[in-house]
Order: C-alpha cells, then sequence, then structure tokens
C-alpha cells in the first residue's frame, strides 16, 4: 500500500461529505492541479481539461457521501473518476481520425509531461517517477502510455502494435507492477 | 480467459465500456483482484501527480460556484452501489406497501357498500 498517505485530504472530503464548502475549496486546492494536468495531457486540449475537472470537482462533492476511507484515500478517488472521465471524454469526443494521430503523437513523443515550472509538485516527486517510467523495458513502457496517457483500450492497443490481445495485457500488469516496485525503491 | 489478467487493463481505464462492466461484477466478488487492484492505483495516482499543473483561477471560482447551486447525494442516495441499491428498493417497497394494503381496503369496503345495496335494492 502507499507509504504516504494524504489524510488532511481524506479528512476534508468527509468535512465535504457533510456540507462543508470551505473543506471542500481546500480538497480542491489539493486535488484539481493532478486532475486537470492529467486531463490536459490526456485529451491534449485545455478549453476540455477544464471541463472535465469541473465536471470531476463536482461530482467529487455530489457524491462525498459515498466515499470510504477503508477503501482507498481520497486522492485515490479522485484520480481514480478523473482518469476514466478523461478517457471517457478522448473516446467519445474524437473522430477515428484525429484519435489515430494523437496516437502516433503518444508514441513518439516524449513519454512524460513537460518540464515546465510548476510548482504543484515536488521536483523530487517529479523525478522520482520519471526515473520508475526509465526503468521499464521499452515494451512494458510503451503499452502502459498508450492506455494511461493515450486513452486506449487494450483491443486497440493489440491493434496497433500488431501483438495479440494476451501478450498487451502481460505487458500492461507487468509494467505496472515493476512501476510499482521502481516507485518503492525511489523512495 | 480469466478475468484476474484484467485487473491491471482495468486500473488503466483500458477496458471498453462492456468489458468494464463485466470486469467490475467479477471484482464485487474477488477478494485478490479487489487488493491488486488498490495496490495498482498506488501507480496511477502518482503517474497523474506527476502531471500536475496549477487550473486557471477562474476554474476554481466556477467550481466552487457550480457547488454552492448543487445538492450532495444522500447516504441511500449512492445508486451506483449494489447493496445500497437494494436498501432503496426495500425502502421503495415498504413505501408501497401501505397503499397497496389501502387500496384492498377501499376494495372490500366498496364491495361491501355494494352487496348491501344490492340487497336493499333486490328486497
Amino acid at each position: 500500500m502507499r507509504n504516504v498517505r494524504d489524510e488532511h485530504a481524506d479528512a476534508l472530503l468527509q468535512r465535504a461529505a457533510g456540507g462543508d464548502e470551505q473543506a471542500f475549496a481546500d480538497l480542491y486546492d489539493r486535488l484539481a492541479p493532478s486532475v486537470f494536468g492529467m486531463a490536459k495531457r490526456i485529451i491534449r486540449n485545455t478549453a476540455q481539461a477544464e471541463e472535465v475537472t469541473q465536471e470531476v470537482m463536482v461530482e467529487v462533492w455530489r457524491t462525498a457521501t459515498r466515499f470510504d476511507p477503508q477503501q482507498g484515500s481520497a486522492q485515490t478517488w479522485v484520480i481514480t473518476l478523473a482518469h476514466r472521465r478523461a478517457v471517457d471524454r478522448v473516446r467519445s469526443e474524437e473522430s477515428q481520425r484525429q484519435r489515430t494521430e494523437r496516437l502516433a503523437e503518444v508514441s513518439a513523443g516524449p513519454s512524460l509531461s513537460d518540464p515546465v515550472a510548476d510548482d504543484v509538485v515536488d521536483d523530487l516527486d517529479r523525478a522520482r517517477v520519471r526515473t520508475a517510467m526509465a526503468g521499464l523495458s521499452a515494451l512494458q513502457r510503451e503499452s502502459v502510455e498508450l492506455a494511461f496517457y493515450g486513452g486506449n483500450t487494450h483491443t486497440e492497443i493489440s491493434t496497433m502494435l500488431g501483438l495479440p490481445l494476451g501478450t498487451v495485457k502481460t505487458r500492461i500488469r507487468d509494467g505496472l507492477l515493476h512501476l510499482r516496485s521502481l516507485m518503492e525503491d525511489g523512495r | 480467459v480469466s478475468d484476474h489478467d484484467l485487473v491491471a487493463v482495468y486500473a488503466l481505464d483500458a477496458l471498453d465500456d462492456d468489458e468494464r462492466a463485466a470486469f467490475e461484477q467479477h471484482l464485487a466478488d474477488c477478494a485478490t483482484c479487489r487488493a491488486e487492484l488498490a495496490e495498482l492505483r498506488v501507480v496511477t495516482e502518482e503517474l497523474a501527480v506527476e502531471l500536475s499543473e496549477a487550473p486557471p483561477a477562474r476554474l476554481r471560482a466556477d467550481v466552487l460556484a457550480q457547488v454552492a447551486r448543487t445538492p450532495q447525494e444522500s447516504d441511500a442516495g449512492s445508486a451506483s452501489e449494489p447493496e445500497r441499491d437494494r436498501v432503496v428498493v426495500n425502502l421503495a417497497d415498504r413505501r408501497r406497501r401501505p397503499a397497496l394494503w389501502v387500496a384492498v381496503a377501499v376494495g372490500v369496503a366498496a364491495a361491501a357498500i355494494i352487496a348491501v345495496l344490492g340487497a336493499q335494492l333486490s328486497t
């Protein structure tokens, strides 16, 4: 399990569930940057990333009573919801042609976010994630990136890479498990 | 094909809608997969945090304004959870039951009145 759990975010979400708008505003300040940055990376459109961030954060408010800290942290809950929303947006709104172009870009482009000056995340955290990503085999990294950043289904990835579905599943699973151990080593 | 293979694919949202729904059914019954999913979520969370970027201040104002006029679900209103669905259905049934009794009582009373009236008319 995670080494560092943001219990403050958990407490804020629980207070928000009781209707505390100030607690929700504080939660927004903590979590919206991850939601927005991830949505922007997946959707590759700032205006739509803002819309998704708004949808996600309002849904967090609306359904806050469902949050159960026994099932995971507030941050995990919000990011899980946000990734799904961003991926759904990409799948529903893009034409197949645009997607194909974007896929090419995702595979060819830099594997991680641009190193823009950004004080939201600790540079050490960023470096740790980058180092972990770099520690994957090229094949594992490719499949993980096409799924996580590209919003592609495993079936699509299998078609794009000309690989059997089983191979893609294995690469994704091995890639994520490998990332996990590399991230822990980097702490 | 075992559903267990799909935990990581699910964690990355790399299933289509039908596959996702099917896997979520499996997940509800499989503690092993739920445990593995919790482990993998830590990874996807780190990947997301790494992408953090401050959203525009205007967005914060928009979200907080929308939140101020958006009612929250009550505890029983979380419709996506099967257990709570059952609770909601049960409550609804319970609410319907008195209505049924009232209808039956009204019917019985009406039949009695008709019977009495019929008896009076025939005499």
